[in-house]
């Protein structure tokens, strides 16, 4: 009972965010028409918080590896990706509640279903075993497609949903056959059993053929999560047709969530232990497929930002730059190394405060307009300055221009890609940053450099409440740009997982 | 307390005054000038005490002066310090920065539109052009490097001319690329030597080498980053030193990277194109003084020709360029391409006269540049166009513009007597020791830069006088006030040069000394 | 790895190619659906069968329980989905799903 008592004590973030979806969807059923969204919301908000509380004493105290009922595991990894889940959460819980799309009945299921997604993602971080692996994506993925259709009757929001369900289910069966192919060479899906029996195999000589064909369709599936090339086609219509919370949340919290899984994954399978020593072959190995990576990072970015180059529409623009980033992410990934891995954690964080708050920026605008065409942004600057402020903020962070902290995370990416030898994709991500200026800039553009006069709408202001969101954003953006070294050290105190 | 920290009072005033400007409400006009000229006559006061008590306190020692050292980012081994410190090289470059940004505010005095916006972007563009001059540690350095991009940017873009969008985004593109390949390579030295600080220093009594001590040492060699130092059969050294040098040599701008100049020149508004030419074209010179020539002395040494034959063209390209423009604005902005070709020129000669020069030549190009884009202020206020075939006989409508104009073009051709003589002449001279051909070929470019700049100022004021333009008033006083410090400045340094080659000489000597001979 | 000689290895990457194929070329939504179906029980053979005659046999059961249940849930969210859009659409061919471009 007591080693029960214990063990529940280590998911207790998982369990408060549980009851409080139930809460959400209790309330949704006894409050009155029409006050939904703003209760519910209000109410997820409290579950959110609450579970932030948990989350964040767990963190001073986490074990390096706390196995919870043998199928989970607790550590500051994972609770660092569950902090940045539930932060993420509660901004596309707010910004639902601010955005005229979300705003008609029939919204208090959507925070149950969000709130859903985000446990699927505290799983996603926080296992080694394969099985739970993917019931945590399946949750994350279903209530996304389901978050992504929300919009019932708008064509472009159907047409999404069903595009991400097609593409998603193939992908997670791919993975999932991938898995399966793991289980039967090693007869387990503990990550933890099966790196130990990958090593004794590799040291075996058997020939990498199979394993080769099971880590391919285990990144295919991997990749279509955090929408890295050449899986990411899915990525800007979906982006595009869900409602902007929605795409929030799938180009912050998912990708996120699906990074972790991704660490995890390749750290504990195909990364010869440090100490131990692994066999010549699994060394190799582990190389091949950083460098794999790495052509995928290069690849990811360059698709990515050339497709961006030529978009009108705000929001798929930014799709395009979340895959570019996905790319610029890759390149911690490839290095196999606690170093690189760190950085990933750091850039995460990074992408976490200037995503938001460009998407943020997205929602406020077609709110206001119910427009999305960049070029219709002439004159925003001088009608709303306070918005138009932050968006440069974030454009300049989405750049990777100092003093923001999207510099930083690009630092500590091409630090450790140039350590580990990938001195050509730091080129390659160098003059690919160079290339996203051209289309972040021309939001910039229409903002501030076109006169007020040739404004296509006479803009309200930002309601206080969300203006003080994206303030709070665009100083996070800001902050962690001069004064990261605490992040600095909170990410590498997470990236424990190596030894 | 003010002298402990003079150099970050000199940086980070701006920065206050723009927030103050930020938070004044946007229709105190009156206050928000009075901001602008409060926060840079500040720093122009303390730029000015540190040049007049140079002597004194260092007593001609080469020892960087007025250093500050605080660790910024501290996370295991990664050490970015806030460390600043100024010599010789980059003292008068602070200084001429505080004058430029000071005289910038007057000269936009006319400006309306969003002129909130236009001065807080204003003090962000001092905060990152002082903070890079005085940056003594790589990772500072860049981050105040990019820091200009941005409010450079906006001021071009926003309050430009017609092709005001183009110029501004080719400006940026162009000192992107190039600064991402300094990112790249600052990553790479970092990863080699596990230090940020340029400059020697000492903790805790122990010598902490800076990353041009580790150079001149011979310590950079990559061997520990790639197998022998060699990467795509080029050596790492190499590599790093072209990556350096093209970021700087985009902003000079050196020839094949010297497009987006006329372009950003013609559609900046003129207290813009003041600053651009006076400071920001420096920061590329200064940059490879600094770093991008003793981070890799071998380097050098091997393609120093190649830099000298750079040089060249620009000086002699730039000239014959400038000599087929009919806009003034864009003659001036190539005859800034041929004047700043000799920094090339200077530097690659190493010789302790070449060397001077070429700093000198910045100093000095920063003052006549300056003045003769106010010039041109002047008169596109007053006609609203700057075709230069549009004008004529205006000397004697305009007598006192005409005679400012005279000593602008004189100093920029260097007509002995003047500033520019001085540093055109000991660079010819420094460099006609080792290049003799490429200085021979230079002097055509001297002679140019006389035709076209005579021949223009033939075009606009002498001849008879244009009836469209029979009542333009004179300079005002305020324009006058604007041009007086150059004026002022290009005559005494003409006259009593070793005012400010005192100032240089210790630190020649000492970057000469970073190269093994 | 002897699991890899078993003929109902080969059985399930069968059925996972022709699931695979059938996504590929079927434009029919339900179809495809249908093919999901498929490479998503090649994996629930490859489970039972990689366990066959092992200590592990009841575990991989119960894995492949938990697919089907997945499975379930995911056919069912899909088939909403293609529902709605054929409402929108009075069409079920995936090619019908061209308002996002570019």
């Amino acid at each position: 009972m007591n080693l029960l008592r214990e063990e529940l004590s280590w998911i207790t973030p998982e369990l408060c965010l549980t009851l409080f979806a139930c809460v959400a969807l209790l309330v949704d059923l006894f409050v009155q028409k029409g006050r939904e969204s703003v209760m519910v919301g209000f109410f997820s908000l409290m579950g959110l918080l609450a579970t932030a509380f948990f989350l964040y004493r767990q963190y001073g105290v986490t074990p390096p590896a706390q196995p919870v009922f043998g199928c989970m595991v607790v550590d500051p990894f994972s609770t660092l990706f569950k902090l940045f889940a539930v932060g993420a959460l509660a901004f596309v819980v707010l910004f639902t509640m601010l955005s005229r799309q979300t705003r008609p009945d029939g919204y208090g299921e959507f925070y149950f279903i969000l709130l859903c997604a985000g446990l699927g993602a505290f799983f996603l971080a926080s296992t080694y075993n394969l099985l739970l692996m993917y019931l945590g994506l399946e949750l994350l993925s279903i209530a996304s497609y389901i978050l992504a259709g929300y919009a019932k009757g708008n064509r472009r929001s159907g047409e999404a949903a069903m595009k991400y369900v097609i593409f998603g289910a193939v992908a997670s069966g791919v993975m999932l056959y991938g898995f399966t192919l793991l289980y039967g060479m090693t007869g387990s899906i503990d990550l933890t059993v099966i790196g130990p029996k990958l090593r004794d195999q590799f040291a075996l000589d058997h020939g990498t053929i199979p394993i080769s064909v099971a880590t391919g369709l285990c990144l295919a599936g991997f990749a279509y999560k955090i929408s890295a090339a050449p899986f990411h086609f899915w990525t800007p219509d979906v982006y595009e047709g869900a409602p902007t919370p929605v795409t929030t949340f799938l180009a912050v919290a998912s990708k996120g969530a699906g990074f972790a899984a991704l660490l995890r994954f390749l750290q504990a399978g195909f990364i010869p232990d440090r100490t131990l020593g692994g066999p010549e072959a699994m060394m190799g190995y582990s190389d091949k497929l950083g460098t794999l990576v790495a052509v995928l990072a290069a690849l990811t970015m360059t698709l990515g930002n050339l497709a961006a180059l030529g978009q009108t529409n705000l929001k798929r623009m930014l799709a395009y730059s979340s895959i570019a980033h996905a790319g610029y992410v890759l390149m911690g990934v490839a290095t196999m190394n606690r170093e690189g891995f760190s950085s990933v954690l750091f850039y995460l964080v990074v992408y976490y405060f200037m995503n938001l708050g460009a998407f943020g920026v997205v929602m406020y605008y077609a709110n206001t307009t119910g427009d999305e065409q960049i070029d219709d942004l002439k004159g925003l600057g001088w009608r709303s300055p306070l918005v138009a402020i932050t968006m440069v903020a974030f454009l300049v962070a989405l750049v990777g221009l100092p003093p923001t902290a999207g510099f930083i995370g690009k630092w500590f990416l091409f630090t450790a890609a140039v350590k580990k030898g990938f001195l050509w994709l730091a080129v390659v991500a160098g003059i690919n940053s160079a290339i996203s200026l051209f289309y972040y800039f021309r939001v910039a553009r229409a903002m501030w450099l076109r006169p007020e006069e040739e404004a296509k709408y006479a803009t309200v202001h930002a309601s206080p409440a969300f203006a003080a969101l994206l303030l709070v954003l665009a100083v996070g953006t800001v902050w962690f740009g001069v004064g990261f070294d605490s992040l600095l050290r909170y990410c590498d105190y997470s990236q424990n997982l190596l030894r | 307390m003010i002298a402990n920290h003079l150099l970050t009072w000199i940086t980070f005033i701006p920065l206050l005054g723009m927030l103050a400007i930020l938070l004044a409400p946007a229709t105190q006009k009156a206050l928000i000038r009075g901001l602008a000229v409060v926060a840079t006559a500040i720093p122009l006061g303390l730029s000015l005490y540190l040049w007049l008590t140079w002597g004194a306190v260092n007593g001609g020692s080469a020892q960087l002066q007025y250093v500050e050292r605080v660790p910024w980012i501290q996370a295991g081994n990664f050490l970015v310090q806030y460390f600043v410190g100024v010599d010789g090289l980059s003292m008068p470059l602070v200084a001429l920065t505080c004058l430029l940004m000071f005289i910038g505010v007057f000269a936009s005095w006319n400006i309306e539109r969003g002129m909130k916006g236009y001065f807080a972007l204003l003090l962000l563009l001092e905060v990152g052009i002082n903070g890079t001059f005085v940056s003594l540690d790589i990772f500072l350095f860049y981050v105040f490097w990019e820091v200009m991009l941005l409010p450079m940017y906006f001021l071009i873009g926003i309050w430009g001319g017609p092709r005001k969008e183009y110029a501004a985004i080719k400006f940026f593109l162009y000192t992107l690329a190039g600064s991402v390949l300094m990112l790249v390579a600052i990553v790479a030295l970092y990863l080699i030597t596990g230090t940020f600080a340029i400059a020697s220093y000492t903790e805790g009594g122990q010598n902490m080498p800076g990353l041009l001590e580790l150079a001149r040492t011979k310590q950079i060699t990559g061997a520990n980053l790639v197998a022998g130092g060699v990467l795509m059969g080029v050596s790492f050294q190499d590599w790093m030193f072209w990556f350096f040098f093209i970021a700087f040599a985009i902003k000079v701008p050196i020839f094949p990277f010297h497009t987006w100049l006329p372009d950003a020149h013609v559609e900046a508004p003129t207290p813009i194109s003041v600053i651009l030419a006076g400071i920001l074209l420096k920061l590329g010179g200064y940059g490879m003084f600094r770093i991008g020539f003793p981070i890799a002395p071998e380097s050098f040494e091997k393609f120093r020709t190649l830099l000298a034959v750079l040089g060249t063209i620009n000086i002699v390209y730039g000239a014959y360029v400038a000599m087929g423009q009919t806009d003034f604005k864009k003659l001036v902005a190539y005859s800034s391409v041929s004047h700043m070709g000799y920094v090339l020129l200077g530097a690659a000669a190493m010789t302790d006269w070449g060397v001077k020069g070429a700093v000198l030549q910045m100093f000095n190009h920063g003052t006549s540049s300056a003045m003769l884009f106010l010039i041109v202020g002047v008169i596109y206020d007053r006609a609203h166009h700057r075709e230069l075939n549009g004008f004529g006989g205006l000397v004697t409508q305009m007598p006192y513009y005409g005679g400012l104009t005279t000593l602008g073009f004189f100093a920029a051709l260097g007509l002995p007597g003047l500033a520019g003589f001085i540093s055109e002449a000991l660079t010819l001279l420094g460099s006609f020791k080792t290049y003799p051909t490429l200085t021979v070929i230079s002097c055509l470019g001297v002679v140019m830069t006389a035709a076209f700049l005579l021949f223009a100022f033939q075009r606009v004021f002498q001849g008879p006088l244009n009836p469209k333009y029979a009542k333009l008033p004179d300079i005002s006083g305020r324009e006058v006030f604007c041009q007086a410090p150059f004026a002022f400045l290009c005559v005494l340094f003409g006259v009593l040069p070793t005012l400010i080659l005192d100032i240089l000489n210790p630190a020649v000597k000492q970057f000469l000394l970073l190269f093994p001979a | 790895m002897s699991f890899f000689g078993a003929p109902v290895f080969f059985l399930a990457a069968a059925l996972f190619a022709l699931g695979i194929y059938g996504f590929m070329t079927r434009r029919n939504l339900i179809v495809v659906l249908m093919s999901i179906e498929l490479m998503l029980n090649a994996a629930n053979l490859t489970f039972l069968a990689a366990a066959r005659g092992t200590a592990q046999a009841n575990e991989a059961s119960s894995y492949a329980v938990f697919v089907i249940l997945v499975a379930a849930a995911e056919v069912a969210v899909g088939l909403a989905l293609v529902l709605a859009v054929f409402r929108l659409k009075r069409d079920s061919d995936i090619d019908a799903a061209r308002d996002l471009r570019g």
